[in-house]
């Protein structure tokens, strides 16, 4: 009997130091899949820096336990470290595991994206050398349906959760397209050159970068195809600013109440949207009370992320329905191709009996009824014995087994010629 | 038989209000989907009323009451489908959409003491009156819609509201553009109205008309129109205010529209048809 099995670690079974021993990329990755498919039927090696996952079906329980082994050897691993930091999961628990990796409900980042891919490509590979069959084909349509299915109808990927794509979106709601849109980085750090990404990334085509220092200034306006100023002379790009990120380290005000009210009359009261990523803080917060300026600090963008986040938790409870139903399904296809195996088999031998049956009656007449009602009766008793065995290991596996296997189907189909 | 349309279109009409609603908090696709459907559906219906009853009695059909009701909701209604066309902003239903189909409601149920209340449309000026000063109120409904998306939208980001983030708010130029567009096409299609409805008002009512409510209502509405028209054309306020304007003059204009619907018995020419329109 085949069984489905998982094995693996993630960001929440166990710390990053014994993650990245088995973080593996490109050779060594392909490497580790060959010598798994050695010792299982079917197997797909899945390595993220935040998941390993090792999925194979095998008949002996056995080859589980060569497979623990295995991943033991790999990590350089203890019984008590491998049992710490991995979990195992079989069948309906496994199937319900691996759809909720794949719809990323099992994400450090509920609803990302990313991890798709990542099995996407996982089972490519596995599919590609030939390591899998048409059993995990059939699982892995499911598994892309499933996900498909969670993206779109919940809200598991609604609303951006890093603190970069929400100053980014608040912009966007502020100023419509970012295309002609000017941004100053006062600051000229690691924040101010992230930031700068951010925006590059979505457009943004004019920078200016304010620092003490006028060479690192230099340094990064160049990156960006920028303009160098120094802080002494931050009013003059102020005004033709439309977003301002602030990161420079200051014990006072960069921007105070008053030359923001003196920058916005230069400006004929343009908005200005002014992120403040500085602690402690650069911009005065009486600054925001001007109607045509927003600002927004590190605080302000974290609670949005916070939220954004507490609303994609909210949808794992509906995401997990959905995965349980499309299990059930899954289930239910398997049960549905074995039942329909059992009557072709009783169909098959029926029509052999009958017809066999037919041919000896016809060459020996001298039968009586009763002689005929007493061969067939033989007959049928034999067949039903015949049959009884396979046909009750079956019905087994439909009431045992939660997911079928190809190969029992396959070997059933040949054996009877069905 | 036109009393059977109209009658028809009211579930749709039910289901329409109560969904834009439910949209304007839920957001979900499959409600606006229903609200709009519904919408669709009860517009066709009001349509075919209008079409048959112009078809029955002319132009002599806009002295019947209630019909007043429906051919602004029907105008109301095609300026939100257009809008919605051409920008895609699903939450100006959520807005538009009630009070159109509130307006179905009220046309519909404005049954028996409608004859006293109609209008004395009976020259081709009261007619051209009563279809300008439609046209303006409809894009100023419109203008509503987008000043009030507007002001949550800036309130959102203003005081760091997780709706600062809704994408289905659209991003406050877009609002301003909008708002400032029907704004601006309202605002000749309301002076002409008012101008229309001023000369008739001087040659067919009795003495001291001048000092009517009705006729006070709808000049302190225009000029309100004109002085929030003129700052805006001088730039002289910001989108913030100009939004808050509009919001007040759609207020007003509404307070106008009812006080004339509820005022206009004395002004009733003796030649009116007062016969309700579900009557027919």
């Amino acid at each position: 009997m085949t069984h489905i099995f998982i094995i693996g670690l993630n960001h929440v079974s166990a710390p990053l130091d014994i993650r990245e021993k088995f973080a593996l990329e490109g050779d060594s990755r392909l490497t580790v899949l060959a010598d798994l498919s050695a010792i299982v039927d079917e197997v797909v090696f899945l390595s993220t820096c935040n998941r390993t996952e090792v999925i194979y079906s095998a008949a002996a329980v056995e080859k589980h336990d060569h497979v623990r082994g295995f991943i033991q050897r790999l990590g350089d691993l203890t019984l008590d470290q491998f049992e710490q930091f991995f979990y195992c999961h079989s069948d309906r628990t496994a199937l319900t595991h691996l759809f909720r990796v794949a719809a990323g409900l099992d994400s450090m980042i509920p609803g990302e994206t990313q991890i798709l891919g990542q099995m996407k490509r996982a089972f490519d590979d596995s599919f590609r050398h030939g390591y899998t069959s048409g059993n995990f084909e059939r699982i892995y349509q499911h598994m892309l349906n499933t996900a498909k299915t969670i993206r779109t109808e919940t809200d598991i990927g609604k609303g951006s959760v890093s603190v970069g794509t929400v100053a980014v979106q608040l912009a966007g709601n502020i100023f419509g397209d970012l295309d002609d849109k000017a941004v100053v980085l006062i600051g000229a750090g690691e924040m101010s050159e992230n930031a700068a990404e951010q925006f590059h990334r979505v457009g943004v085509g004019a920078f200016k970068v304010v620092n003490r220092s006028i060479e690192r200034a230099a340094e990064l306006a160049a990156r960006f195809g920028g303009v160098p100023y120094g802080l002494d002379e931050i009013r003059t790009p102020l005004i033709a600013a439309d977003v301002v990120v602030c990161s420079v380290s200051s014990q006072g005000y960069v921007i105070d109440r008053t030359l923001a009210g003196d920058i916005m009359e230069a400006r004929r009261n343009r908005a200005l949207f002014i992120i403040d990523i500085a602690v402690p803080r650069n911009v005065e917060p009486q600054v925001h009370e001007i109607p045509e300026i927003y600002v927004y600090n590190i605080d302000d963008l974290k609670k949005l992320v916070d939220r954004n986040l507490d609303g994609r938790i909210a949808q794992i409870a509906r995401g997990e329905a959905m995965i349980a139903d499309r299990v059930d399904e899954l289930s239910s296809y398997d049960r549905r191709v074995l039942s329909g195996l059992i009557q072709s088999l009783q169909e098959r031998v029926t029509e052999i009996k009958v017809k066999e049956l037919e041919k000896l009656f016809r060459r020996n007449e001298a039968f009586t009824e009763d002689g005929r009602a007493q061969i067939e009766q033989a007959v049928n008793q034999i067949v039903n014995k015949i049959l009884h065995d396979p046909i009750i290991s079956l019905r087994r596996e439909l009431q045992k087994r939660e997911r079928g296997s190809r190969k029992i189907v396959d070997i059933f189909k040949d054996f009877f010629n069905l | 038989m036109i009393r059977h349309i109209l009658h028809a279109s009211i579930p749709f009409v039910a289901i329409g209000l109560v969904s834009f609603i439910l949209y304007s908090f839920n957001r979900k696709q499959r409600v606006f989907a229903v609200a709009t459907i519904a919408s669709v559906i009860a517009f066709v219906f009001l349509s075919a009323a209008l079409i048959a009853q112009l078809g029955r009695t002319g132009l002599a059909a806009a002295k019947i009451g209630g019909a007043h009701y429906l051919v602004l909701a029907w105008i109301v209604m095609m300026i939100y489908f257009l809008a919605e066309f051409r920008y895609r902003i699903r939450l100006l239903g959520s807005i538009m959409m009630p009070l159109a189909l509130m307006l179905i409601l009220i046309g519909v149920f404005d049954e028996g003491a409608t004859g006293a209340r109609d209008l004395p449309f009976t020259s081709g000026i009261t007619i051209a009156h009563m279809i300008f000063v439609f046209l303006g109120f409809g894009m100023i409904c419109l203008a509503f819609a987008a000043s009030l998306l507007y002001l949550l939208k800036k309130n959102a980001l203003k005081n760091h509201l997780i709706s600062a983030l809704d994408d289905r708010l659209p991003a406050l130029p877009t609002l301003d553009r909008l708002m400032e567009a029907a704004f601006y096409a309202g605002f000749p299609a309301f002076t002409l109205g008012i101008i229309l409805g001023i000369v008739h008002a001087g040659s067919a009512f009795q003495s001291g008309w001048i000092w009517h409510p009705t006729i006070i209502g709808a000049l302190a509405s225009w000029g309100f129109y004109s002085v929030l028209f003129f700052m805006r054309q001088s730039g002289w306020i910001s989108s913030l205010r100009f939004a808050t304007g509009i919001v007040i003059l759609f207020g007003v204009i509404i307070l106008s529209f009812f006080l004339t619907s509820h005022q206009s018995l004395r002004h009733q020419s003796t030649t009116d048809v007062n016969v309700p329109l579900h009557s027919r």
